[in-house]
């Protein structure tokens, strides 16, 4: 059927679409037709919202079966683990990649993902990789057991030798489960503040599951890519943290790549829900002196994609006041934070 | 649409948005948040389309448990939360009745929802008759009886627009221009009422 043809018999059929009162066929032909035809998709997009009034005044559901609804909703899809609220990105990253896991496709996990040569199962596996260093160091049994002083690289080859030839639900419910595990240690910590666990470098342990989150979520981005899904960023009470994280550590490895003197710092504008505005120095043990060199305003999920070393810092939109070459060194040494490993 | 009224539809489609993001993030307490908001919405319409308490009841499940597990499906530029939870309600329902057909209709009044539901009603109690539901009412009323019954013959007997055109003794094409005017005029009558009341029931 030519475009015409179907725009002429979708016309006449949203209506009927609208209240499912077309055949299966019919329907498909008008859903097919509403994606690339704006007019018909408004028209129908307000025939929807009217067909939702008709079944007219409310009628109140039996009371009581939310409870029950709650317990069948977790056993088709688990939620995100009950955890501190520093740790409520990484268990919300969970229960997001787990999703996008489940409805990927058998021919999807060997795609590559990240790096040129990872595929989705190896970044699954890799993640499962550097969350057993955490659970490792708040004392929980992992699978291989953890050596000590492993470092990420080491472990992920651990992990991926001792998973090898597993199927992917395998992998995929062994990533989730230790997660969980994880989450649950993190419960009975009675002073989060005074840990630190070691994932190549020690890092309190808040800070380490901040990390874990945004590493989540990046290769989160990296598999929806590979699998041809649209990504989603955090949500802004999750990003913030990760963009604040990334904010302290970007004095740790700024003076490395940002010509001296040392003494001064950049203000940083991260737009967009939250976002909010750091003064980072360009090396953590040097105060900055005086005014910012320079003001950078740039988008805060494309700062943290830049940060997780996923974008080309002279592509993303920034705007820059003051010392426009300093501003250009600070971008051009964010993705070097290693925020994601 | 008026400046005011593009503003609020503008929020609606973030809070729906974020709504669906915390489901798509596993967040137990957005699943209570859209019980809450919906399940009286779509227990309303499949007990309308099903007659059936129970099957009601199935039908509601249904459809929450389908959204905590594919909450990507909504996509917000397509319109509303509200619309597409009871887009998915409604389908479950007419599948239901029409699998179940010989069964299930014992009525056949399409007028049902024109006339006050609160008295008699066999699968419960009618939460608010005022307001929106009444003014709803009131717009469907002012339809053209041929209009209002071929669209209430659809909606909430299930019929296809072939059985409808064989019930009104029309030829299809007819039936779906029906259709068509019928639902056209009461998004326009719907339009003013949510206009007037923010986010309508």
């Amino acid at each position: 059927m030519t475009g015409t043809q179907s725009h002429s018999t979708v016309v006449g059929l949203i209506a009927a679409w609208a209240l499912d009162a077309c055949s299966p066929a019919e329907r498909d032909l008008v859903e097919a037709h509403l994606g690339g035809c704006p007019a018909c998709a408004r028209e129908a997009g307000e025939l929807r919202e009217a067909a939702a009034d008709l079944g007219g005044a409310y009628l109140r559901p039996p009371p009581g079966r939310l409870a029950g609804l709650r317990a069948a909703a977790a056993g088709r899809r688990p939620p995100a683990t009950a955890v501190p609220g520093y740790a409520a990105p990484y268990a919300a990253q969970v229960a997001a990649l787990d999703l996008l896991l489940s409805g990927l496709e058998p021919r999807d996990w060997p795609r590559i993902a990240a790096y040129g040569e990872l595929s989705v199962r190896d970044l699954v596996v890799h993640l499962a990789a550097s969350d057993g260093l955490v659970a490792a160091g708040l004392g929980l049994t992992v699978r291989p057991p953890a050596v000590p002083g492993e470092t990420l690289a080491a472990r992920t080859a651990a992990v991926l030798h001792a998973e090898r030839g597993w199927p992917v639900d395998r992998v995929r419910q062994s990533w989730r489960a230790q997660a969980d595990a994880l989450c649950h240690a993190l419960v009975g910590q009675a002073a989060p503040g005074t840990v630190t666990v070691t994932l190549d470098r020690p890092v309190p342990l808040v800070d380490a599951l901040t990390a874990r989150a945004f590493e989540t979520w990046i290769h989160g981005e990296d598999i929806a890519a590979a699998a041809g899904r649209r990504p989603l960023p955090p949500l802004p009470e999750h990003l913030h943290p990760m963009a604040d994280l990334a904010a302290r550590i970007l004095p740790h490895v700024l003076f490395r790549h940002v010509p001296p003197p040392h003494d001064r710092s950049v203000r940083l504008h991260l737009t967009g829900d939250g976002g909010g505005s750091w003064t980072v120095p360009l090396r953590a043990t040097v105060p900055g002196r005086g005014r910012p060199a320079a003001v950078i305003s740039v988008d805060v999920v494309e700062f943290c994609r830049l940060a997780g070393d996923r974008r080309d810092p002279a592509r993303v939109p920034v705007e820059v006041r003051g010392d426009t070459a300093v501003a250009r060194q600070f971008l051009a040494a964010v993705p070097a934070m290693a925020v994601v490993p | 649409m008026s400046a005011l009224l593009q503003q609020r539809s503008t929020g609606a489609a973030r809070d729906d948005a974020r709504l669906r993001d915390r489901l798509v993030f596993g967040d137990e307490t957005a699943f209570i948040d859209l019980y809450e908001r919906f399940s009286s919405l779509v227990y309303t319409i499949a007990a309308r389309v099903t007659r059936d308490r129970r099957a009601a009841e199935d039908v509601t499940q249904e459809v929450f448990l389908a959204v905590w597990q594919r909450p990507l499906a909504f996509d917000p530029a397509k319109g509303s939360l509200r619309g597409w939870v009871a887009m998915m309600a409604h389908r479950r329902a007419v599948d239901l009745v029409r699998r179940e057909e010989a069964h299930r209709r014992t009525t056949l009044d399409g007028r049902l929802h024109a006339e006050p539901l609160g008295h008699g009603d066999p699968v419960g109690d009618q939460v608010s008759d005022a307001d929106a539901a009444e003014r709803l009412g009131t717009a469907l009323r002012a339809l053209p009886e041929h209009l209002s019954r071929a669209v209430t013959l659809a909606y909430l007997e299930g019929r296809t627009y072939r059985e409808v055109a064989v019930e009104l003794g029309v030829p299809e094409g007819t039936a779906k221009s029906r259709l068509r005017e019928g639902l056209r005029r009461l998004a326009v009558a719907l339009q003013s009422i949510h206009a007037q009341d923010g986010e309508g029931p």
